[in-house]
């Protein structure tokens, strides 16, 4: 006979029968159990995460490019877009998540979503040169900055 | 529309400064087995360590700056034989096959 189980709190009480039916056998349990939800610092997504802003992107000034990064595990080249002006900088993105057919879910922490953020640019950037590539679940970013904003190197002379 | 500040400013990261992350990950069974898809944004397929010592399932992977690890405890009704492990975009697929003994029979049933 196969059992279905919907949740673990049905598998912890056929995990404690003393009869085990042969499909108990299968207890793919996790140490932590309890922590259903993390918060992103572990690596989960909570609903909070999703108010915080999704996915966490981060930005790095290089002098005279600026590289922004984003976690964005699942999507491919044809799954994000983005838009830039000279100082606004849009990604948007979806991921659909669903139980993949004929099996059934123990556990799902991955999720759905679907996500559109706009960021302020420190600098404006030369639009023509923005390179993004998407490589195991990070896109990376490429803004080179606009001449005006490039770093300048000062010569200091002796007097 | 609005903007946001970016969340984090990045500066060069450096080994001392590798954070622990417990992967996001989703199980699933069906009738021949199970199936486990983890979220390891970044990981390469070096960077990946998936060790499998019944009854403990370990899946350790590096990234800059990160590091993810997870552990599940598996019954004797998966196969050490029949792993195997996939990773494409920065989702680990796992997939675990059941062993015969607790895998359901189909059994034919004909007219006499």
């Amino acid at each position: 006979m196969l059992t279905r189980w919907n949740d673990f709190g049905r598998l912890g009480r056929l995990m404690n029968r003393e009869q085990p039916e042969p499909v108990e056998a299968f207890d793919l349990l996790r140490r932590e159990m309890n922590r259903l939800f993390f918060d992103f610092e572990n690596g989960g997504i909570s609903e909070e995460d999703f108010e915080r802003g999704f996915p966490r992107v981060g930005l790095e000034d290089k002098g005279s490019t600026l590289v922004v990064r984003a976690d964005v595990p699942g999507l491919g080249e044809k799954d994000v877009e983005l838009t830039l002006d000279s100082s606004t900088l849009t990604i948007k993105g979806q991921r659909s998540d669903e139980t993949p057919e004929g099996y059934s879910a123990h556990r799902k922490e991955r999720r759905a979503y679907r996500f559109s953020r706009s960021f302020q640019l420190p600098t404006k950037v030369d639009t023509e040169k923005t390179e993004a590539v998407i490589k195991n679940g990070v896109l990376t970013v490429t803004l080179h900055k606009a001449q005006e904003a490039q770093p300048r190197q000062v010569t200091v002379r002796a007097s | 529309m609005t903007t946001n500040r970016f969340d984090t400013n990045q500066a060069e990261p450096t080994r001392a400064e590798t954070r622990r992350v417990t992967p996001a990950v989703d199980i699933y069974e069906n009738q021949a087995g199970f199936l486990i898809l983890a979220d390891l944004p970044g990981v390469e397929p070096s960077g990946l360590n998936v060790e499998f010592n019944p009854p403990e399932l370990r899946v350790r992977a590096q990234s800059t700056g990160l590091s993810y690890e997870r552990r599940f405890e598996l019954g004797s009704g998966v196969d050490p034989t029949t792993t195997s492990a996939e990773l494409k975009n920065g989702v680990l697929r796992i997939e675990l096959k059941k062993s015969e003994a607790v895998r359901p029979r189909r059994i034919e049933v004909r007219a006499s």
